[in-house]
């Protein structure tokens, strides 16, 4: 056999293995490309003050708006959710804190979770918990990856703006005479064990919480989320706001210049929908500040620019063998 | 899905989880036909466990007249009605495929409630609904009810059948509560089988009570986390130092006025419960085609048409009612323990003199004489009005 | 009422007679003599045991209580 055709076949095999091996190393790693949205959030540096109680503040408007698609979450038990179409995702960085604004349509204004019947609009930020090294699943992360968690919670809200909902305000025709022990936290058993859903003084409508694959979402040691809802006109606004620097153990860590990764959920508590019936986006780059880098690919870009770079050299390789031996084969 | 193995149906069936067979599992015999309806488990239950805000609709221990009332509303109707849907005029037993050991009551050829669920596209891991405020808020509506007035201010007589069904948790092998939490916040205790509910890991999503066929996890307002019957935990631990530490029964057992029920275990060989459920076959599970293999059995009222009791209990039902309509010396005697004492009975036996109840280490705690004296009061205190 | 609807076969004398036959049985089972139990039928105040002794007759409360193994029936 002729030795350009043993160099082709070389060529094509190296293609093939480097491909392979690109493939391999994205599944050993349970790496996922999910970035490929192509949907940068940048973070936009500003110098004037970012009001905590107002999501309608003018300086929003220094903020670029983006688009984030989402979808019913289909990937685990309970599936289901999908009623927001999309929601408007924005983002501000100063000195001190960074600061995110999500926007969606809503028809309802579900604040109360107390009957049995009803559940609450919510929404949450999700980023990969080391800051993008490696980036875990947007469905609640992987063991060796976990995914940090801001949810707000439209309850929370209304128990900051009007106190802790007791039985009374939500049925009001109901007549009860007597609650023995009242305020003795023992016959509350929720309240008693530290359950974040059943304490009655709220610094935050927003949770923080830390997950490393489905039904391991934990609430943060360290609450360290503000933020504030508002309905109106058929749109939810909700702030978040976190301060920048943090301790090593509070949570994920943002730098300015630097970037990460960052997914968003929405619930419609008036559809039904709570925990896994959401409507969810894949994650998405996020840039803080305006002299972002260009960098700040993830470990799964590069592997897979490295193996299509490698591939064109395959190629490269094998055009110019064909070349030089086409050459060869004219000449007499 | 894995598969395990339910003796109740006679067959595998599919559960999300694999079977995890606890030390032993919490059970109980309640004896229909003595119920007066009374409702005194209820306040037991009520005084011990909710009496705090939030809880105010729960009832963990419920009596319902059957056939229409139910709590929450329409529960088991509703249930029903979901599973015929799922798999039209499916919904059978196979009465030819009996076998003592595994299959007592024949083989279940419809779909349970996971079986169900998974057919319907797998949105739940139980066929399941989410009552509303309504059905909850009325434990006992429509059930006394007269439908018509006659002869003056008198009430009306029922002249239709109707019987009492005592309601707490079943504790089920295999939870659909359980199966249902995404969080896995409900697990079921290897020392003795109870189901709970972490108060801590609870997120309040109302998956259990959606998923749960018997309706028993509720919603707390209060706390905003659901919670269940507890089988009286603390009691069946034996942490009372009222009872010198020994375990003792529920309180919605020990309080019961008619000593209608009996607690035991359901896999130990020497427990009464064992016998009336495995052995004598008079007590059975209350819905077993949902699939759950609960673990509260029922003596079934002996005067109630049989094709609504098979639907209530499966096809074991005429045999139990003949069995307990003519018993043999050995069930009249367990029958003497119902209610006997508040301590929980580990092993029995039964004299000709007398029915005799032991604790875990082989104690006598309680003896009951076959032949009680009757003692009648003298005229001047006669309380027969 | 509209709620109130589910198709059941319709009560027949002996779905009562059964429920007689039970209630004399649980009685019995406790000891109860049958001058005891016929005092409880007799007696209008228990409306479940005397609706039975009205509709089937006190032939029948007796011969319920007679019938197979009723421990203290037979003491009198």
């Amino acid at each position: 056999m002729a030795w350009w055709a043993t160099s082709y076949r070389k060529a094509t095999l190296l293609l093939f293995g480097l491909v392979l091996l690109a493939a391999g190393l994205l599944t050993v790693f349970d790496l996922r490309l999910a970035s490929s949205q192509a949907i940068t959030l940048t973070a936009n540096q500003v110098i004037e003050p970012v009001p905590l109680d107002d999501p309608f503040a003018a300086v929003w408007n220094q903020a670029s708006p983006v688009e984030i698609p989402l979808s019913a979450q289909e990937v685990t038990q309970p599936m289901g959710g999908g009623s927001a179409r999309a929601v408007t995702a924005r983002a501000l960085v100063d000195e001190k804190r960074i600061y995110f604004l999500l926007e969606w349509e809503d028809a309802t204004e579900d604040l109360s979770l107390a009957s049995q019947e009803a559940f609450r609009d919510a929404a949450a930020i999700e980023f990969p918990s080391d800051g993008g090294q490696t980036l875990p699943s947007f469905c609640m992360g992987q063991t060796n990856a976990h995914v940090d968690i801001w949810q707000w919670k439209g309850d929370w809200q209304a128990d900051i703006d009007r106190g802790f909902a007791s039985v009374a305000e939500t049925y009001p025709n109901a007549h009860v005479d007597l609650y023995p022990f009242r305020d003795d936290k023992t016959f509350y058993p929720g309240w008693a064990v530290g359950n974040p859903f059943s304490q009655r003084e709220r610094v935050s409508p927003v949770e923080s919480l830390v997950a490393g694959g489905f039904g391991t979402l934990t609430s943060a040691d360290v609450q360290r989320v503000a933020g504030v809802g508002r309905w109106q006109d058929g749109r939810w606004r909700v702030l978040f706001v976190r301060e920048l620097a943090v301790g090593d153990d509070d949570g994920v860590r943002f730098s300015l210049g630097g970037s990460t990764n960052v997914a968003f959920a929405v619930w419609d508590g008036s559809r039904g929908e709570r925990d896994g019936q959401k409507s969810v986006s894949q994650f998405t780059d996020l840039r803080i500040g305006r002299e972002a880098e260009s960098g700040g690919i993830s470990t799964g870009t590069w592997i897979l620019i490295i193996a299509l770079l490698s591939g064109l050299l395959a190629a490269l390789v094998a055009a110019s063998g064909w070349f030089i031996l086409g050459r060869g084969r004219r000449s007499p | 899905m894995p598969k395990v193995p339910n003796w109740q149906l006679g067959r595998e069936m599919d559960y999300p989880y694999e079977r995890g067979k606890p030390q032993r599992q919490f059970a109980a015999v309640f004896n229909i036909n003595r119920c007066i309806g009374c409702q005194t488990c209820t306040m037991a239950c009520k005084s011990a466990w909710t009496f705090s805000e939030g809880q105010e609709f729960m009832w963990w221990n419920n009596v319902e007249s059957k056939p229409y009332g139910g709590y929450p509303q329409f529960w088991d109707v509703k249930l029903l009605a979901l599973l015929d849907e799922a798999n039209p005029d499916g919904q059978v037993w196979d009465t030819s495929a009996k076998d003592a050991q595994n299959a007592p009551y024949g083989r279940y050829d419809g779909l349970t409630i996971f079986e169900a669920a998974k057919k319907a596209g797998a949105r739940q891991q139980a066929l399941g609904y989410l009552p509303s405020d309504k059905e909850w808020r009325a434990p006992n509506i429509y059930e006394d009810t007269s439908v018509s007035w006659s002869q003056g201010s008198s009430l009306p007589e029922h002249s239709t059948w109707f019987f009492y069904l005592q309601r707490i948790c079943n504790h089920c092998s295999y939870p659909a509560c359980l199966a249902a939490c995404p969080r896995k916040a409900i697990y079921k205790r290897a020392e003795d089988g109870i189901v709970l509910i972490d108060q801590k890991r609870c997120r309040g999503y109302k998956k259990c009570v959606e998923q749960c066929p018997y309706k028993k996890p509720m919603f707390r307002s209060a706390t905003r986390v659901s919670e269940k019957c507890i089988a009286c935990y603390p009691r069946v631990e034996g942490k009372d130092a009222l009872v010198d530490n020994e375990p003792m029964v529920t309180r919605c057992i020990s309080a019961c006025v008619g000593k209608i029920r009996l607690q035991g275990w359901i896999d130990d060989e020497k427990s009464p419960v064992y016998y009336l459920v495995r052995k004598e076959k008079v007590a059975l599970p209350l819905y077993p085609q949902f699939g759950t293999e609960p673990n509260v059995y029922y003596i079934p009222p002996r005067w109630v048409p049989r094709p609504y009791l098979e639907q209530m209990f499966g096809p074991g039902v005429e045999d139990a009612i003949d069995r307990y309509s003519n018993p043999s010396e050995e069930l009249l005697g367990v029958l003497q323990l119902f209610g006997s004492t508040q301590r929980l009975i580990f092993s029995y036996e039964i004299t000709d003199e007398a029915a005799i109840g032991f604790d875990e280490k082989g104690r006598e705690i309680v003896r009951v004489p076959i032949e009680e004296p009757v003692i009648v009061r003298p005229p001047q205190h006669l309380n027969i009005t | 009422m509209a709620l109130v609807a589910a198709v059941l076969p319709a009560p027949t004398d002996e779905d009562l007679a059964e429920m007689g036959r039970c209630y004399v049985e649980e009685f019995a089972r406790m000891g109860w003599s049958e001058d005891a139990v016929m005092r409880v039928f007799c007696n209008p105040f228990y409306r479940g045991p005397h609706a039975v002794y009205r509709r089937k007759g006190e032939q029948f409360v007796r011969g319920a209580g007679r019938s197979g193994d009723r421990r203290g029936w037979e003491r009198g």
